[in-house]
């Protein structure tokens, strides 16, 4: 796509661009204001529905992952709005727009924010466990039967729900254990699977973020039933925040019965037959 | 699937039902609160009730032929946080997204037609090139205007702009040309 930025056309979606992602000042909206006076096919919010929807699907895991989350002072604070706009007849026009603010309650009983994951586990580390895996898992002779490896990212959509998955019995929640790959140095966190639904996914804290044209994170799920040379291939993905990223499981064959997940640094868009050079991170279900 | 979308809840609102507006805090409240986590810091909490009262007051805006009500409550979100920013100045500073501990809160848009959309838009992002997809999340995702991410990324901010406009104009394409998402949001 080519843009004519000397269009007044091109310079009025320019426009509308930067206020659905940063907002115009004055001027510029004075400007997109006039320009749509002169261009009735377009409106004002044209790209405000993308921009939301984008934002919803570059984060929807981690919004599905920790919704219980919302502080409980906030939550009242909000029941205690609720009840005064629904209990005055002239709500409607004393909290129009512009007059929000006098309309907040002030939020005097502020909580330390809760931990999103629990702690027991989460800082767990068994070193032992990586060397024991790094020994266990020796590279294949012969590459393994090709199933062809598809790239997938944080925001390619499985019909997953964070919460059926949690809530489901029989899920595994099994911590991850680093190596000393530079890339597992603060990480942490923890793999969700549950074998019925053939579904997880995989919570990391301090995984450090790629670039992915340097070089993307890709799952290997070792099944007990398999030659333990040949793991499932769990997707390719990427990280974008060392704060919280949660990535769905792709696995791209039946588990049985799964026993050691893990994580390799591997070129970008992946590989078939890994050469394990570098393993990041492990998860075993044996340790659990 | 078999879930069913529930029922949207603004209309109600607009009709005045009683405990409407309760149960569109349950069901919103995640998502307006992870969304105001990423754009106001710590102001998210006088952020969240200010959005709260402007999709009240502007409940009858909805139209439900037009985009699924978890979309126009994550829109008008975003329009109102990005407005507060404004006017009330910068979200916190950008090296705080490496080093800050957030914590990242949301109740996922409900409903087939809510995850459909945002099915679309992933599959419209994933499209992209790398670095116009970079972008886009360093904007979207991260917050960042268009001139700290040229600083970020030693983009000219041309391109910057020009990459923003094509991600979202790419979300768009791919979100209009699905039966029964109509060519503008409702406001």
């Amino acid at each position: 796509m080519t843009i004519d930025t000397a269009s007044p056309r091109n310079e009025l979606l320019d426009l509308l661009a930067v206020q659905a992602t940063e907002g115009l000042s004055g001027e510029d909206h004075r400007r997109s204001l006039d320009l749509l006076g002169e261009h009735s096919d377009l409106s004002e919010d044209h790209f405000e529905f993308s921009a939301a929807l984008a934002q919803l699907a570059i984060g929807e895991y981690e919004a599905q992952a920790a919704q219980q989350d919302v502080p409980d002072s906030l939550s009242q604070s909000l029941l205690s709005l609720a009840a005064e706009h629904e209990g005055s007849s002239s709500s409607t026009s004393r909290l129009s727009e512009g007059s929000a603010d006098s309309n907040v309650v002030s939020l005097d009983q502020r909580r330390p924010r809760a931990q999103w994951f629990s702690q027991a586990g989460w800082w767990a580390a068994a070193a032992c466990l990586a060397l024991a895996v790094a020994g266990w898992w020796q590279p294949p002779a012969t590459p393994p039967p090709v199933d062809g490896t598809t790239v997938v990212t944080v925001v390619d959509k499985v019909p997953l729900t964070i919460d059926s998955v949690l809530q489901a019995p029989g899920t595994l929640i099994i911590p991850w254990t680093a190596t000393e790959d530079p890339t597992a140095v603060a990480a942490s966190g923890d793999v969700v699977w549950n074998n019925e639904l053939q579904k997880g996914f995989m919570r990391f804290r301090g995984l450090t973020k790629n670039v992915s044209t340097d070089f993307q994170y890709q799952l290997w799920i070792f099944d007990g039933t398999r030659d333990e040379r040949y793991p499932v291939d769990g997707g390719v993905f990427d990280v974008f925040s060392e704060d919280l990223a949660v990535v769905p499981i792709e696995a791209k064959l039946p588990v049985d019965s799964p026993a050691l997940f893990a994580i390799t640094v591997e070129e970008p868009g992946g590989v078939v037959v890994s050469s394990r050079e570098r393993i990041t991170l492990v998860a075993s279900v044996q340790s659990t | 699937m078999d879930e069913k979308k529930p029922d949207p809840v603004l209309p109600r609102i607009a009709a005045g039902e009683p405990g409407a507006t309760e149960e569109c805090i349950e069901r919103y409240k995640g998502l307006v609160w992870w969304l105001a986590r990423q754009m106001a810091g710590s102001d998210a909490e006088d952020a969240v009730q200010e959005i709260f009262i402007e999709l009240w007051t502007k409940a009858d805006r909805y139209d439900p032929s037009k985009s699924s009500e978890p979309a126009f409550v994550a829109m008008i979100t975003r329009r109102r946080l990005i407005d507060r920013r404004r006017r009330i100045g910068r979200r916190p500073p950008i090296d705080s997204l490496d080093n800050e501990e957030r914590e990242i809160v949301v109740r996922a848009p409900q409903g087939v037609e809510a995850n459909a959309e945002v099915a679309l838009a992933a599959r419209a992002i994933n499209t992209l090139k790398p670095k116009e997809r970079e972008v886009l999340v360093l904007s979207l995702y991260h917050g960042m205007s268009h001139s700290e991410i040229a600083n970020k990324t030693s983009m000219p901010l041309g391109t910057v702009k020009t990459y923003v406009r094509r991600g979202l104009q790419r979300v768009r394409e791919r979100l209009t040309a699905q039966p029964g998402l109509t060519q503008e949001a409702a406001t």
